[in-house]
């Protein structure tokens, strides 16, 4: 899960599991839920392996050349997104959703690319996030407490390992005084291990 | 081994990264149309730009008033490089309609010669410089002579009333131009 693009989720499911296609929801002990599409599945050796990307998948996209006079960042960013099939996060600041545009030209080209041209115009940065949704925005840092265990540090790379109960820790957010830059989390059985790197 | 998908995301990763320096260069665009506040509606020969309309006309100087025709070229620009400030500058010399210059205090041309038409023009006269009037050609005229004296006609010796022809010689009048407007100097 990084901080700015959008996260994957990499599975590995029983062969005789129904195909996997789509958009699908994953849910980690029945309180992280993940919602993604399926970008490529495929068995081998008696198991099914399944990669899933956060929100629609649609960034990829190729858009048409747009010209906007006189309008707010939300209809440029909203058009982005329902261009792509992806939808925007009502957790969008919007004091930037509503910064006046006196003109607004788009190029041809994919969702992602004018997504980061409009951003960085706009100073700011954009994800995926948990519930599949758009966010746009520059980072507030909240401060996030879970319960966790050490297992290593790594201060020279900037990386944690830790043990956590529900794979709750996020990039965008302080965490041991910290800031998450991107978050990796590996279920095997019952166990959560959670890999993190810290800003520089 | 590295192969054609691997090449791919890599590429895709870098023409989004610089995806924002596309907006640095400049593209020919055909004038479409010029509105009254002298923005322009263009059609750029780029298919990855759209049509775009009331861009501002970035001229060589303050002050100037640029009417284009349409059909002419000019070239579109992004200030800084930012997606919401097109601009257009430059054109091809084939479409300029008109062009006005204003200044607050003063215009000045300073030049040897100094050409308002392409040819056949004639010099201009400015206060100081010499007019000359009264023609070249000499005048002909009758004039009669008439005794004003009333009483008998006078004795046929005297030869009165008798007509007279008198030739004038051409003699130049010249002046010198005393006035002008003190605001417009040559």
């Amino acid at each position: 899960m990084p901080r700015c693009g959008k996260w994957h989720a990499d599975l590995t499911i029983d062969a005789d599991s129904p195909p996997v296609e789509g958009k699908q929801t994953i849910t980690i002990a029945d309180s992280v839920q993940l919602r993604g599409t399926v970008l490529r599945s495929g068995s081998s050796g008696g198991r099914v392996t399944v990669r899933i990307i956060g929100g629609a998948g649609g960034l990829g996209r190729a858009l048409k050349a747009k010209f906007y006079r006189g309008v707010t960042a939300r209809i440029v960013l909203a058009d982005i997104a329902r261009e792509a099939g992806e939808s925007l996060s009502p957790r969008i600041d919007p004091g930037l959703l509503g910064r006046m545009l006196p003109r607004w030209v788009r190029m041809a080209g994919t969702a992602s690319e004018a997504l980061l041209v409009t951003c960085e115009a706009l100073g700011v940065g954009w994800r995926i996030e948990s519930d599949g949704a758009l966010w746009v925005g520059n980072e507030t840092w909240s401060v996030m407490d879970a319960e966790h265990g050490v297992i290593s540090s790594s201060p020279s790379d900037g990386t944690h390992e830790i043990s956590m109960t529900t794979p709750a820790l996020a990039p965008g957010v302080l965490f041991r005084n910290e800031r998450v830059s991107a978050v990796e989390h590996v279920l095997e059985s019952s166990k959560i291990r959670t890999r993190y790197w810290v800003e520089r | 081994m590295i192969g054609d998908r691997l090449k791919s995301a890599v590429e895709g990763i870098v023409k989004r990264l610089v995806a924002s320096y596309q907006y640095h260069a400049p593209y020919t665009a055909k004038i479409i149309a010029q509105a009254g506040d002298g923005t322009l509606e263009v059609l750029p020969d780029d298919p990855r730009l759209p049509s775009l309309t009331g861009i501002p006309l970035r001229t060589f100087v303050p002050g100037v008033d640029i009417k284009v025709k349409a059909g002419g070229t000019v070239l579109i620009q992004f200030e800084n490089g930012d997606p919401s400030r097109p601009i257009a500058t430059l054109f091809d010399g084939g479409s300029l309609e008109s062009l006005s210059i204003k200044a607050n205090t003063k215009i000045v041309i300073d030049a040897a010669e100094v050409d308002l038409v392409s040819s056949g023009g004639l010099p201009l006269a400015r206060q100081g410089d010499m007019v000359a009037s009264g023609g070249t050609t000499p005048a002909a005229c009758m004039v009669t002579f008439i005794d004003p004296t009333p009483g008998p006609p006078a004795p046929v010796t005297t030869k009165i009333p008798f007509p007279a022809m008198i030739q004038f010689a051409p003699i130049p009048l010249t002046g010198t131009i005393v006035s002008g407007n003190p605001t417009r100097k040559a």
